[in-house]
């Protein structure tokens, strides 16, 4: 007779990389059923910003996730700049995307270098992790910082992207490109990396539409959403790129996406190097921000990132909404994991690239 | 591809005009890609389903919830090709609750558990409003995002309950 357990992973687990747990149903070798918990890092991020004015907010923001920090405060100030009703500077923009785009390759390896880890394939992890180091470094040289660049604000951008600095950009983007390349090759042809992802973690189109999945999970069933491309905001309506898609649904296909992604963002780089524009970073704006709600999209490294912000005409928010790609990714990642094999659910999980801090925001710090 | 997507805001504002026309909504272009819809709560389901059934739909992205003096206000965000579509609901204090939309977009699910978690809006219907953000040991009644629960009185509240204990 054939009886059902349940099994906990997490919120403590050698797997995860943030707490987080799920509650297996299992039969025999299968999960039948999952069901998910979060709140083990949650920090009041949406209730704080209630209590800070609009200009601190965007340090608080970036503090959401360590790894897609850009892209919140990006999609919190283009949300004010919206209310004020100004025009960010082009170069602004232009430096917005290219911090953006550097911030994806950094989040790509670092997804690559983790998955790899869950499928116990170290020597890529090892590989992947240094290969991250070249991207940080040339954020560190831009900003002053690997991470929270602290770099976005109200009106534009607060440092400029000096023209010395480019030469050893484009230098590191070519051996990044070339590394790329070097994994998407590995990837084909290893077989243990196929056996451990091919047919893996199936989200088919249909099911990922339905539990509106986002960023790369959903480019992995074929569907080529991207906010980017979208919604055209900060320079992504002058600088033209191609939308990564990939018809597997599994987790070798998220793995290419990813890979692929690599390459098309060092090209968004290069090319906005080239046209940068000869404009001030930065406009004066008002402390004060008019009456109005407004919602603000960016695409984060893992996928869409939705911000509500509601302004009451004082130096405080009313409310600021926080939607990471995460929790959106969460629901369909319940799906994949029906049905899977219990040695594969690390290598699922590891798949959407789950960043659990962003996907919770709010509990109490006494 | 990309050139097909990019088609004036006001087309898709026209077509979702005439789709709603029974339903009695306000439809208000704010900007180029954004469009807002007043829904009352008794169509807004109607809505919904109206305008995922639309062909240029492609995700649901989340709800919104937003105090507003003694009422709440839920706004579901959809994404269309041409636009995001924000559809508001007003839910009163007395909280009656209001359906949940899992039947129609199974990916609200959590979405909907973190309002009820959030704000305590009854969500009637739903699969399952065990808490997701909360911990297990929360006090009852205490909703954090609420207005009225500033950080003192959620404070005070939760020491009382570890004296119970």
């Amino acid at each position: 007779m054939k009886t059902e357990i349940r099994i906990p992973f997490g919120p403590q687990h050698p797997d995860l990389e943030e707490p987080i747990n799920f509650m297996f149903e299992v039969e025999e070798e299968y999960v039948k059923k999952v069901s998910v918990r979060l709140g083990y890092i949650h920090r009041g991020i949406e209730k704080l910003a209630e209590e800070r004015s609009f200009l601190k907010n965007i340090y608080l923001v970036e503090r959401i996730c360590g790894i897609c920090s850009f892209a919140h405060s990006t999609c919190y100030v283009q949300a004010v700049e919206e209310l004020l009703e100004i025009e960010v500077p082009r170069r602004a923009r232009f430096i917005r995307t290219i911090i953006a785009e550097m911030e994806r390759i950094q989040n790509h390896y670092l997804w690559l270098a983790f998955t790899a880890k869950a499928m116990g394939f170290d020597t890529l992890f090892m590989y992947s992790m240094r290969d991250r180091d070249h991207i940080l470094k040339i954020l560190e040289l831009i900003t002053g910082k690997r991470v929270n660049y602290g770099l976005n604000t109200i009106g534009g951008v607060r440092r400029d992207l000096p023209e010395e600095l480019q030469p050893e950009i484009f230098s590191k983007l070519i051996y990044l490109k070339k590394r790329a390349k070097k994994y998407k090759e590995l990837c084909e042809s290893d077989p243990l990396i196929q056996k451990r992802t091919k047919n893996i973690g199936i989200l088919k189109p249909k099911d990922a539409r339905k539990l509106s999945a986002v960023g790369p999970t959903i480019r992995a069933s074929g569907i080529d959403d991207d906010v980017r491309s979208i919604e055209k905001y900060a320079a992504y309506d002058e600088i033209s790129f191609n939308v990564i898609t990939y018809k597997g649904c599994d987790v070798f296909s998220r793995i290419l996406v990813r890979i692929d992604e690599i390459p098309e963002s060092a090209k968004i780089i290069e090319n906005a190097l080239h046209n940068m524009p000869d404009t001030p970073t930065q406009v004066k704006t008002p402390k004060e921000i008019p009456k109005g709600e407004t919602v603000s999209k960016v695409e984060a490294p893992r996928g869409e990132n939705l911000h509500f912000l509601k302004s009451n005409g004082t130096e405080k928010p009313e409310r600021l909404k926080i939607r990471a790609p995460t929790l959106a990714n969460l629901t369909a990642l319940c799906k994949m994991l029906e049905g899977a094999n219990i040695a594969d659910i690390p290598v699922i999980i590891a798949g959407i690239d789950p960043c659990i801090a962003c996907a919770e925001r709010m509990i109490f710090l006494k | 591809m990309l050139k097909k997507r990019a088609v004036p805001v006001e087309g898709l504002a026209n077509r979702i005009n005439e789709l709603l026309k029974s339903l009695a909504c306000q439809v208000y272009v704010q900007r180029n890609r954004r469009i807002w819809i007043n829904a009352s709560l008794k169509h807004f389901k109607d809505v919904l389903s109206k305008l995922i059934g639309e062909e240029n739909f492609l995700y649901f992205s989340t709800i919104t919830a937003v105090e507003v003096q003694s009422e709440y206000e839920l706004i579901y965000h959809l994404t269309f090709a041409e636009a995001l579509i924000s559809v508001k609901v007003k839910v009163d204090q007395n909280n009656a609750g209001l359906p949940t939309i899992t039947d129609l977009i199974p990916g609200a699910t959590l979405y909907e558990r973190e309002i009820h978690d959030m704000f305590g809006i009854k969500i009637n219907n739903h699969p399952d409003l065990s808490p997701l953000l909360l911990p297990d040991d929360w006090k009852k009644n205490v909703y954090p995002l609420r207005k009225w629960w500033t950080k003192t009185r959620i404070a005070k509240a939760m020491e009382s309950h570890e004296d119970r204990d």
